[in-house]
């Protein structure tokens, strides 16, 4: 069971017995429904800012509409790799089960809001810029953010022994965290000092307050929706992972599963 | 512990003497790698002096990479490895024994042999030399994020594709400023901070890495 | 979309298809591992 006394002090015991993935299965189960939820109406209120209520870019008429996915999705792969090498570092310091099935539960997620990033940045980059692809500092960090989860998950499927691929993974996703800033920034540094101050994503002028709006609920709504998808993984890794248990057994044999 | 640490060294030193041709495979690699974007690019002098750091660069980068699995695998599969893990000497001190030894036998050739490359992109004598010093500041980096991958990959199925897959996004950082010196110093500005920072880069995985590989090495034995 | 159709709709739509997809492959009972008695979970 669970290693609670050394850490209750630290954590509660009413937080801490969620801890453990037999517990934490169905609490997950109730959540992901309402983050679903919450994350539909989330989507279609900034879809409807988005389309209908931000007015019209003086300079780049409606392409800059994809403004309203493309940095909701880029904050979301940044985001989700810290999450991912928090729930890495817990794992490799407490040892707990649970949190290295969460960095596993999260790496898809985020790689999927990396590629909708690269995709709507590049079809943002064709009307604007005249090119799919211009070399933009930030559009080349999210391509080797991309890199960084393909390799957090080709290492974890190279691993059969379960324990041993959560390790290693975190070990590796804590060895990216630390290297995205510098990755970032000489990122920044090589585009600078390639191409001039030309081509940049971040420089939006002047935001109306709608457009800021429109941006805030859209990334709402993929922040709900990465809870409901990575809370709904995280239940099928815990079901196969623990599927010589006990709960596990009975939720099979009551057909539930 | 200084002992086990130069008595490591020797070893593995002489260990990779004894199979030099594989070092100087990857010389080779190095420099054949480098030809190639010539013959694909097209040999124009003005083309050339512009991809020249950069084509040196990513050979280097390429190279060690394929020295890189070699680094524990040996190890591991006669057991040494294991030994290494249950000696009383500190894990950390025995890798960057390793790490070292690999760092002068795979990477220091390709500080010595960068200036020749350089020279087939025509690059001036200081930019070779900048060239040379940005490598042999940056490889370092190399070697040791490669390490941790290497380690990370112990006993695996394809382990050196997936070393290469690792580390190529972690490289970048030590790639862009390695190319950014030598082409500094090609518009006669000073290649400072960018050395500055490699030599920063590299402290700082010195400092971190081994650490960080003896984990991972611990992970694998688990 | 003030000719900036194909643009505007192909970044929402590949979105959206990427995002039920994701979906998709979630709602796909996993290949389920044959049930080991004797297999000793740590």
């Amino acid at each position: 069971m669970s290693s609670a006394t050394p850490n209750q002090a630290l954590i509660g015991s009413r937080w801490f017995k969620y801890a453990s993935p037999a517990t934490f299965y169905p609490l997950a189960g109730t959540l992901a429904p309402w983050f679903a939820v919450l994350s539909l109406l989330l989507f279609g209120l900034g879809l409807y800012i988005s389309f209908f209520v931000a007015p019209t870019d003086a300079q780049q008429g409606e392409a800059y509409r994809i403004i309203f996915i493309h940095v909701p999705a880029a904050w979301m792969s940044m985001v989700i790799y810290l999450a991912m090498a928090f729930w890495a570092g817990l794992g490799l310091a407490f040892h707990t089960r649970l949190s290295g099935m969460m960095a596993s539960a999260l790496a898809p997620s985020g790689a999927l809001f990396t590629v909708i990033a690269l995709w709507t940045g590049a079809f943002w980059g064709k009307p604007t810029w005249g090119a799919w692809w211009v070399w933009d500092a930030r559009l080349t960090s999210e391509l080797l953010l991309l890199f960084l989860y393909l390799g957090f998950m080709a290492l974890q499927a190279a691993i059969e022994d379960p324990r041993r691929a959560d390790r290693a993974g975190a070990l590796l996703a804590l060895v990216g965290v630390v290297n995205i800033p510098i990755i970032y920034f000489s990122v920044q540094w090589w585009n600078t000092l390639h191409q001039g101050a030309s081509v940049s994503f971040t420089r939006a002028p002047s935001m109306a307050m709608t457009m800021l709006e429109g941006m805030m609920v859209m990334s709402l709504a993929c922040w709900a929706y990465v809870f409901a998808v990575v809370l709904w993984r995280v239940r099928k890794i815990i079901l196969i992972r623990e599927r010589n248990s006990d709960w596990v057994r009975q939720l099979q044999q009551k057909g539930v599963l | 512990m200084l002992k086990v640490f130069k008595a490591l060294v020797k070893r593995d030193m002489t260990l990779a003497w004894r199979r030099r041709t594989d070092l100087l495979n990857a010389v080779l690699f190095f420099v054949m790698v480098s030809s190639l974007f010539p013959l694909a690019i097209g040999a124009d002098p003005k083309l050339l002096r512009l991809i020249g750091p950069g084509v040196v660069w990513v050979g280097a980068l390429l190279s060690c990479q394929l020295t890189l699995p070699r680094l524990f695998a040996s190890d591991h599969a006669d057991q040494t490895l294991e030994a290494m893990v249950l000696a009383p000497t500190p894990l950390s001190v025995l890798v960057l024994a390793k790490v070292l030894s690999h760092w002068l036998c795979a990477n220091m050739p390709l500080v010595f042999i960068a200036p020749v490359l350089g020279m087939q992109f025509g690059l001036g004598p200081e930019a070779l030399g900048v060239l040379a010093l940005s490598l042999a500041l940056g490889t370092p980096s190399l070697s040791l994020i490669g390490a941790i991958a290497g380690a990370l990959t112990l006993g695996l199925r394809g382990a050196g594709m997936l070393v290469a897959l690792l580390v190529l996004p972690l490289y970048c950082p030590v790639l862009i400023m390695g190319c950014l010196a030598v082409e500094a110093t090609v518009s006669g500005l000073s290649p400072e901070p960018y050395l500055l920072l490699l030599a920063a880069f590299s402290l700082a995985t010195v400092a971190i890495g081994p650490w960080a590989i003896a984990t991972a090495i611990g992970i694998a034995y688990e | 979309m003030g000719g900036y159709g194909l643009y505007v709709w192909g970044s929402y739509a590949m979105s959206a298809l990427l995002l039920v997809a994701e979906l998709v492959v979630l709602s796909q009972k996993p290949h389920q591992p044959p049930m080991d008695p004797l297999e000793d979970e740590s």
